[in-house]
């Protein structure tokens, strides 16, 4: 595979097949911890970090073991395990290592394990019809979390400004957030023609 | 099903729970780095109830402290009346 390919394979993780706005995964996050353009940035950090070091892991798995045991039944269960498992050792590594890192990341690091982004993307990069090896694997796991720090981190600027804006009393808070996400949708959804 | 299909079942999804398990209680005994502040001044974006960095459950943990310093207080002066 090339370098084009896999640079097509990280735009379309980031941009045409975005986590949040067009497989609509992740929302929880994305409307919770997108009050602030900081935290966003937080959860976006901690999100690429786990993604890229959980989605290897159980790709690895998949490859290794539960698909030449046909067991690709148990995915789920053992991605889930994986994901906590993995959570629960980067934090002890970031809070001995780097205590900056952890003063930064450290509250949205217990909230991945529960975002099901992480889970979907696992589950999609094993799918046997898209016939992915490592590289294609770590490179639409790379554009994938991109795009969902990017847009959370949009996200919150927008709301950011929302705050301060004349929006009717009805709408203000949650309902004009959500029609701003749809609108952001619709956005991404133009990207379809992209590559 | 085979029989070495089924223990390898069994060992990958046992391991998993283990590799857990282990992550989790290493994770617990770690200390906080130096100057880091409460998480739960952060949790104003987070609606989770069960964290345990909750603002709720930070104050179950903090009025158990309170009534252990309580007794411990009482149990004190009682002995030095005595």
């Amino acid at each position: 595979m090339s370098i084009a390919n896999l640079i097509v394979l990280v735009i379309q993780g980031m941009l045409i097949q975005n986590v949040i706005l067009t497989l609509f995964l992740g929302i929880c996050p994305f409307m919770g911890v997108s009050k602030k353009s900081q935290s966003a940035i937080g959860m976006g950090l901690a999100v690429i970090f786990v993604m890229v070091l959980s989605s290897t892991i159980t790709f690895a798995i998949n490859d290794l073991i539960l698909e030449p045991r046909e067991l690709g039944y148990l995915q789920t269960i053992v991605f889930i395990l994986v994901i906590s498992g993995v959570v629960q050792f980067v934090e002890m590594f970031v809070k001995k290592t780097a205590p900056y890192i952890y003063k930064m990341l450290g509250i949205y690091l217990p909230l991945i394990t529960t975002n099901c982004a992480i889970l979907g993307l696992a589950l999609i990069i094993v799918k046997p019809e898209l016939e992915y090896g490592y590289a294609e694997m770590l490179a639409y796991t790379i554009g994938t979390a991109l795009g969902f720090t990017l847009v959370i981190y949009i996200f919150s600027t927008i709301r950011e400004r929302l705050e301060n804006a004349n929006v009717p009393k009805a709408f203000k808070g949650a309902p004009i957030a959500l029609i701003t996400a749809g609108i952001m949708s619709i956005i991404f959804i133009g990207f379809a023609g992209l590559v | 099903m085979d029989t070495s299909s089924i223990i390898i079942m069994t060992l990958v999804v046992f391991g998993l729970v283990g590799f857990y398990a282990i992550g989790l209680y290493f994770n617990k005994k770690t200390p906080l780095p130096e100057e880091c502040e409460l998480p739960s001044l952060k949790c104003e974006h987070c609606t989770s109830v069960t964290c345990s960095y909750s603002e709720k459950n930070r104050v179950s943990i903090i009025k158990k402290d309170i009534k252990e310093s309580l007794k411990n207080n009482k149990s004190r002066e009682g002995a030095l009346n005595e």
